[in-house]
């Protein structure tokens, strides 16, 4: 079994990201009067901000446990998925450049009770990504071209886990 | 994609900053200000200027301030939704762009519309049929389209607009109609003259995306993972659209981010040689005028709505392609 968090500095700069982007946004509706209109725009992205700000809290409390029999996520929203009840794996990837270089990926997993996601700064991500790949390898599941791609930039076999996109006659 | 997007937006508050500010330098940067700029023309018309009443004018329209406050008290206008007070027009720049900004937008998504409906049938047509005659002689309208100057294209659908249809010559509706509120009969008046702006400007555009999907999906079709579809037997219309297409569609929405200004800023000298009510012609005499709150707004709106384009065409291309690039990497 292994423990995994996210580490504090990637936590500290979404914490900084929130900080900066509420200041940007929630400033000007306290100082400036502003029209109905800003105040949709800038009180939306202002709430979006502060939805973030809290989601990262919350990854602060989160420790992830990766085992063979599957991955327990604990902190104020518990949660557990055995690898035998496996129903979904997608990997998206982002990233902010146009050149779409220094991104991040983005793993969700789908289980019986909801979908349990996590980026890729959380310590042993990798190792965690090839154990969800062996578990979905053996439940037969069906991925995606992306995830299937983005499976082989992380150095897993996309053999034996067939694509969704795979084409049929 | 929460992270994605807050991301994107924080990269977007400190570009909307440095471009509200350069914004204003280089509407700043020529030398003196609108009432310098009046007081020569009346100057050189030969009529006396009072320099107690330029005086008045200057503190009345806070051109006397500092730069930094003027840049202050421009912005949180924009906040409040006032953009400034056009000199030239002596009308808030809100009513001067009034109607107009509709109209344009409107010459303008239709334009995109057009160019949308017109080029992807033909695009895909000449890069399935490549080095057909069909292909050949798309190939040389397309080219013909590219080359063709628009205030030429103009000039010639004026003259064979009227002559075919009786159109009125110029204008997005007859005259009757302009300062009128909207009727059916003026909004038919609009649609008469609509499709002739819509033809001149996207011409162009139509021709260079057909060059685009055309080269975009012949390297698709190439590539194996085609040729593996058409061994396993899918049917080659399902394996076009599912496959290549969808690929070779990607540069067209990073694309996105070039029409929201467009949908402002389009098509300025056609506007000026077809008489459109549009906002480019007002654009152009603002920034020679120097009529600077209704230069900086429009310029100010221009950049914004690049910005916002830019955001949304990478959240589609996020949603559609989340695939890594090998040359990637990704930041822990």
């Amino acid at each position: 079994m292994k423990l995994a968090r996210y580490p504090i500095n990637a936590l500290l700069a979404d914490y900084g990201r929130a900080a900066l982007g509420l200041a940007a946004t929630g400033g000007p509706l306290l100082f400036v009067p502003p029209n109905p209109a800003m105040v949709i725009i800038l009180g939306g992205m202002a709430g979006l901000f502060l939805i973030f700000g809290l989601r990262t809290g919350l990854r602060q409390l989160t420790t992830v446990e990766v085992s063979e029999r599957g991955v327990r996520v604990t902190g104020l929203r518990s949660t557990a998925l055995d690898w035998t009840v496996l129903k979904g794996l997608r990997i998206r990837y982002y990233s902010t450049r146009r050149d779409r270089t220094q991104g991040w990926m983005q793993l969700k997993l789908d289980g019986p009770d909801g979908t349990i996601g996590f980026d890729s700064h959380l310590d042993g991500f990798d190792e965690l990504v090839k154990r969800a790949a062996a578990a979905a390898r053996t439940a037969g599941l069906t991925l995606n071209e992306a995830t299937l791609d983005n499976l082989g930039a992380l150095g897993i076999e996309r053999a034996g886990l067939g694509s969704a996109d795979e084409a049929r006659p | 994609m929460l992270i994605y997007l807050i991301r994107r937006l924080i990269i977007m508050i400190p570009t909307l900053i440095a471009i509200s500010v350069i914004t204003f330098t280089i509407i700043q940067l020529p030398p003196g200000d609108y009432l310098t700029t009046y007081v020569a023309e009346l100057q050189s018309q030969g009529e006396a200027v009072d320099p107690k009443k330029i005086e008045f004018l200057r503190q009345q329209y806070g051109l006397d301030r500092p730069k930094y406050e003027q840049y202050l008290l421009w912005v949180g206008g924009i906040l409040q939704g006032d953009f400034g007070y056009s000199f030239e027009h002596s009308l808030p720049v809100t009513e001067i762009i009034g109607d107009r900004l509709w109209l344009t937008v409107l010459v303008t998504f239709c334009t995109i519309v057009f160019t949308w409906i017109v080029a992807f049938p033909i695009g895909i047509y000449s890069a399935t049929h490549q080095y057909s005659w069909a292909d050949y002689s798309l190939t040389l309208v397309g080219f013909l389209g590219l080359a063709t100057p628009h205030f030429l294209l103009a000039l010639v659908m004026l003259y064979f607009a009227n002559v075919t249809f009786g159109t009125s010559i110029g204008g997005l509706m007859d005259e009757q109609f302009i300062g009128q509120s909207w009727s059916w009969a003026k909004i038919k008046s609009v649609l008469e003259h609509l499709w002739i702006p819509v033809i001149v400007i996207g011409t162009s555009g139509t021709a260079g995306m057909i060059r685009r999907l055309r080269a975009n999906l012949l390297d698709e079709l190439q590539k194996q993972y085609v040729t593996t579809g058409r061994a396993k037997g899918l049917p080659p219309f399902r394996l076009l659209i599912k496959y290549p297409l969808r690929m070779s569609l990607n540069p067209f929405i990073s694309d996105i981010g070039d029409y929201l200004p467009d949908l402002v800023s389009s098509a300025t000298i056609v506007s000026v040689v077809m008489s459109l009510p549009t906002t480019g012609p007002i654009l152009l005499d603002a920034l020679r005028s120097q009529d600077m709150y209704l230069a900086g707004s429009f310029l100010m709106f221009l950049a914004v709505l690049t910005v916002i384009g830019v955001f949304l065409s990478d959240l589609a291309l996020a949603a559609f392609d989340p695939r890594i690039r090998l040359h990637g990497g990704l930041s822990r």
